[in-house]
C-alpha cells in the first residue's frame, strides 16, 4: 500500500494526491502495513487513472466472488480530468475565494437545480461525481437533521481535482459537453497570494476556460472584513495574470455571493459602494487582459427565508457551458448528423510552462 | 415454432415494487385478459421462488423484503404470443434493491452480475410514485427556522437522493459493461401508480409527464442518453391499491383484475405491455 511523504497529502487515506499527480507522484512511498481497507484500495485504483473496472478480489464478503471496481463518484484527479478533456469537448471552470465565501454552495446549487429540471437550455447528461455532489449537499438537507444549511469545508487536497457533470443542449443536436468544476480551497486562496509557488501549483487554472473569483457578500457587509476580501480578490487575479496561469484564453467572473445579506444593508451604505468599487476595479484592471469579464451577484442558499437566485445561477451556468476562448464553440448540427463523435481532443492539463 | 430465452434485468431501490410486479405478471400470463394477450403455455420446472410468496400476493398482503443474497433458481416464466405462435422463456431475476444500493455505496459489483448484463434483452427500472425523488433542501422558510439543538448526522450514501442513486446505477450499466446492443431498451415502471389518483393529488397523470416533473434528473439522463437507452415510461399498480384499500374492498377481486398499467393516456390491465415492447413480441 502506498502513502505520501508530504504531511498534508491524504493519499494514504483516500487515494487523493494533493498535487493531483495520482499514482505517478514522486512523493509516494510504500507504507509498512498493507491493509485490506477496501475504500483505500478503491480510491487508489481510481486515482491511478487506469482502467477502473479492474477486477479485485472481494475480500469484504465471501472471499470467493470476484468484483469489478466502478467509477468512484468523487472529484476527478487531474489524470482522470485529462482523460475527459481529451475524449470530448470539455469546459474547465476554476472557482476560488475565501473560506466560507459560498463556492461550494454554488457548486451544490448546480447539482440541486438539475435535480429539479434542466438548467437553462442544458439538460443533465451524466456525472462521474454524483457521490461527491450528494455529500457536499448533505448538510443542507432535511434528512441530515441539521437545523440550518451548511457546507463542508473544502480541503486543500481538492485544489487540483474537478467535479464532473456532462450536459446536453436541449436541441439535442450537439454532442455532450463535459464540465469540470475545480473547487480551490479557501485555505489555499490567501496562500496563493502570499506565495508564488502555491499559486503555480494550482494546475487546473492553466487549463481553465473560466476563472470564477467568489467574494463573500456577507463579508462585504462587515466593515472589518470587506477591505481585505476585496483586496484579496484583486490580488489573486493579479497573481494568476503575473504567472501566466490565466490570460486572454480565460474568461473571468467576479461572483458576489450571499446577495441576501448584501440586500439587507441600506442601499446607500458603504458596503454597496465597496462592492460597486470592486466591480469597477475588475472592469478597469482586468477586462483588457482576459478573454472576457462577467460580474454576478447571487444567493445560492439564502438564510433569510427567500429562495435562491435561480435565474441568475442558471445564466451563470449557461455562460460557463456555452463560452470559451480556447476553441470555437460548435454551431448546432443538422439532426441527421450522428452526434457523440469525437470533435475535439486537445488541451490536456499540463503543469508548468510547457503548455 | 420459434422459442427463445429472454433475460431481463429488474432495477430499483428497496421496496420499489419489483417483486409484486413479477408475481402480477405471472398471474396475468396464467389468466390472460384478451385472446391476443401474452399467455403462459406451460409452467417452468422450478417455480419454488414464485410459489413461496404467491398466497400472500394474491391475498393483497405486503410481500416480504427480498433477500440480498437470494439463493435458488431465477423466476422463469414461459410465455406464448397467440397471434404469432412465438414462444419464449422469460428470466426475471428478483434482485434485492439493496444490491443496487450496494453498488452505489461500495462502487463495485460482482463480476458474475457484470457478465449477466451481456445477455440482457432489456431493463425494467422501478421507482415509486408515492416517494420523493430527492432529499428535501433546507431552503426558504426551512432555512430560516429558529435555531434548535440539533446536530447534523454524517453523510450516509444510502440516504442520498433516490434519483441520483438510480442514475448512477444506470451509468454503471452503460459505462462498465459490454451490453449486447445499443441502445438497450428500458422501461421505467412507476409503481404504486394508483396513488396519483388519490383525492387532492396534483401530480401528472401521464407517466412520462410524471417522470419529467417528479424525477427530473433521471428523466433528463434518459433523454440525453438515447444512444445508450431507448426508454418508455409506464405507470403500474401491481397490487391495485394501498394496503388499506385492499383490506377494505379491493381484496375481493382476483389479482389480475386489480392490476392497472398506464402508458401515455391509455389505461389497461395488461401488465405484459412493457414486456412485449422490450422483447419485440
Amino acid at each position: 500500500m502506498k502513502g505520501c511523504k508530504l504531511a498534508l497529502c491524504g493519499f494514504g487515506i483516500d487515494g487523493k494526491c494533493i498535487e493531483g499527480r495520482g499514482s505517478a507522484c514522486p512523493n509516494l512511498i510504500n507504507t509498512l502495513e498493507d491493509t485490506s481497507d477496501e475504500v483505500t484500495d478503491r480510491a487508489a485504483l481510481a486515482s491511478n487513472g487506469d482502467d477502473v473496472t479492474e477486477i479485485v478480489a472481494d475480500n469484504a464478503n465471501t472471499g470467493l466472488s470476484e468484483t469489478e471496481v466502478l467509477h468512484h463518484g468523487t472529484a476527478l484527479e487531474i489524470i482522470d480530468a485529462r482523460e475527459v478533456t481529451s475524449r470530448s469537448r470539455a469546459i474547465l471552470v476554476s472557482i476560488a475565494g475565501m473560506v466560507e465565501s459560498g463556492k461550494t454552495s454554488l457548486l451544490a446549487r448546480f447539482h440541486q437545480q438539475f435535480q429539479m429540471g434542466s438548467v437553462g437550455d442544458y439538460e443533465f447528461a451524466g456525472s462521474l461525481s454524483l457521490m461527491r455532489f450528494e455529500e457536499l449537499n448533505w448538510r443542507a438537507t432535511v434528512e441530515s437533521g441539521a437545523h440550518a444549511p451548511s457546507m463542508e469545508h473544502t480541503s486543500r487536497r481538492y485544489d487540483n481535482s474537478c467535479l464532473h457533470v456532462a450536459v446536453s443542449h436541449k436541441d439535442g443536436n450537439q454532442p455532450h459537453i463535459d464540465l469540470l468544476l475545480n473547487d480551490i480551497s479557501g485555505d489555499t486562496y490567501p496562500d496563493a497570494i502570499s506565495a508564488l509557488t502555491v499559486c503555480e501549483n494550482l494546475m487546473c487554472t492553466r487549463r481553465a476556460d473560466h476563472l470564477a473569483v467568489v467574494v463573500d457578500g456577507g463579508a462585504m457587509v462587515d466593515r472589518t472584513r470587506r477591505h481585505d476580501h476585496a483586496s484579496k480578490a484583486l490580488n489573486f487575479v493579479n497573481r494568476l495574470l503575473q504567472t501566466g496561469q490565466i490570460g486572454p484564453q480565460t474568461i473571468l467572473h467576479l461572483i458576489i455571493t450571499k446577495e441576501d445579506e448584501l440586500k439587507a444593508a441600506p442601499r446607500d451604505s458603504a458596503c454597496h459602494q465597496a462592492v460597486h468599487h470592486l466591480e469597477e476595479s475588475f472592469e478597469r484592471d482586468f477586462s483588457h487582459r482576459v478573454g472576457g469579464l462577467h460580474k454576478w451577484r447571487v444567493a445560492a442558499r439564502p438564510m433569510d427565508g427567500t429562495l435562491p437566485t435561480v435565474d441568475i445561477i442558471t445564466r451563470l451556468f449557461s455562460t460557463f457551458v456555452s463560452t470559451t476562448q480556447r476553441y470555437p464553440m460548435p454551431t448546432p448540427l443538422p439532426s441527421s448528423t450522428v452526434y457523440g463523435e469525437r470533435d475535439f481532443s486537445r488541451y490536456g492539463l499540463i503543469h508548468g510552462d510547457s503548455e | 415454432m420459434s422459442e427463445a430465452d429472454y433475460n431481463l434485468l429488474i432495477v430499483g431501490l428497496p421496496d420499489a415494487g419489483k417483486t409484486s410486479y413479477i408475481h402480477a405478471v405471472d398471474d396475468l400470463l396464467q389468466h390472460p385478459h384478451t385472446p391476443d394477450s401474452l399467455r403462459s403455455h406451460a409452467l417452468a420446472p422450478d417455480r419454488s421462488y414464485l410459489e413461496r410468496d404467491k398466497a400472500d400476493f394474491r391475498s393483497g398482503k405486503k410481500l416480504l423484503h427480498t433477500e440480498r443474497n437470494l439463493q435458488g433458481p431465477v423466476p422463469e416464466l414461459w410465455f406464448e404470443d397467440p397471434s404469432t405462435g412465438k414462444r419464449g422463456k422469460l428470466f426475471l431475476p428478483d434482485v434485492s434493491g439493496e444490491v443496487f444500493q450496494d453498488q452505489w455505496v461500495d462502487r463495485k459489483w460482482a463480476k458474475s452480475y457484470s457478465d449477466s448484463l451481456q445477455k440482457l434483452s432489456g431493463i425494467l427500472l422501478f421507482l415509486r410514485a408515492d416517494l420523493p425523488a430527492s432529499n428535501q433542501e433546507l431552503l426558504g422558510e426551512l432555512a430560516a427556522l429558529p435555531e434548535v439543538e440539533r446536530t447534523a448526522k454524517p453523510f450516509d450514501p444510502r440516504k442520498a437522493s433516490a434519483q441520483v442513486q438510480l442514475v448512477d446505477v444506470l451509468q454503471f450499466i452503460a459505462e462498465h459493461s459490454a451490453l449486447p446492443t445499443y441502445p438497450l431498451k428500458l422501461c421505467v415502471m412507476i409503481s404504486a401508480w394508483d396513488t396519483v389518483y388519490h383525492p387532492g393529488n396534483m401530480q401528472p397523470k401521464i407517466p412520462s409527464s410524471f417522470l419529467a416533473r417528479e424525477w427530473p434528473l433521471l428523466d433528463q439522463y434518459l433523454k440525453t442518453n438515447r444512444r445508450k437507452f431507448e426508454s418508455r415510461i409506464f405507470g403500474v399498480s401491481a397490487l391495485g391499491g394501498t394496503p388499506k384499500e385492499l383490506e377494505e374492498h379491493l381484496g375481493e377481486l382476483p389479482p389480475q383484475q386489480r392490476v392497472k398499467i398506464v402508458f401515455g393516456d391509455i389505461e389497461s390491465k395488461d401488465l405484459t405491455a412493457p414486456l412485449r415492447w422490450l422483447l419485440g413480441v
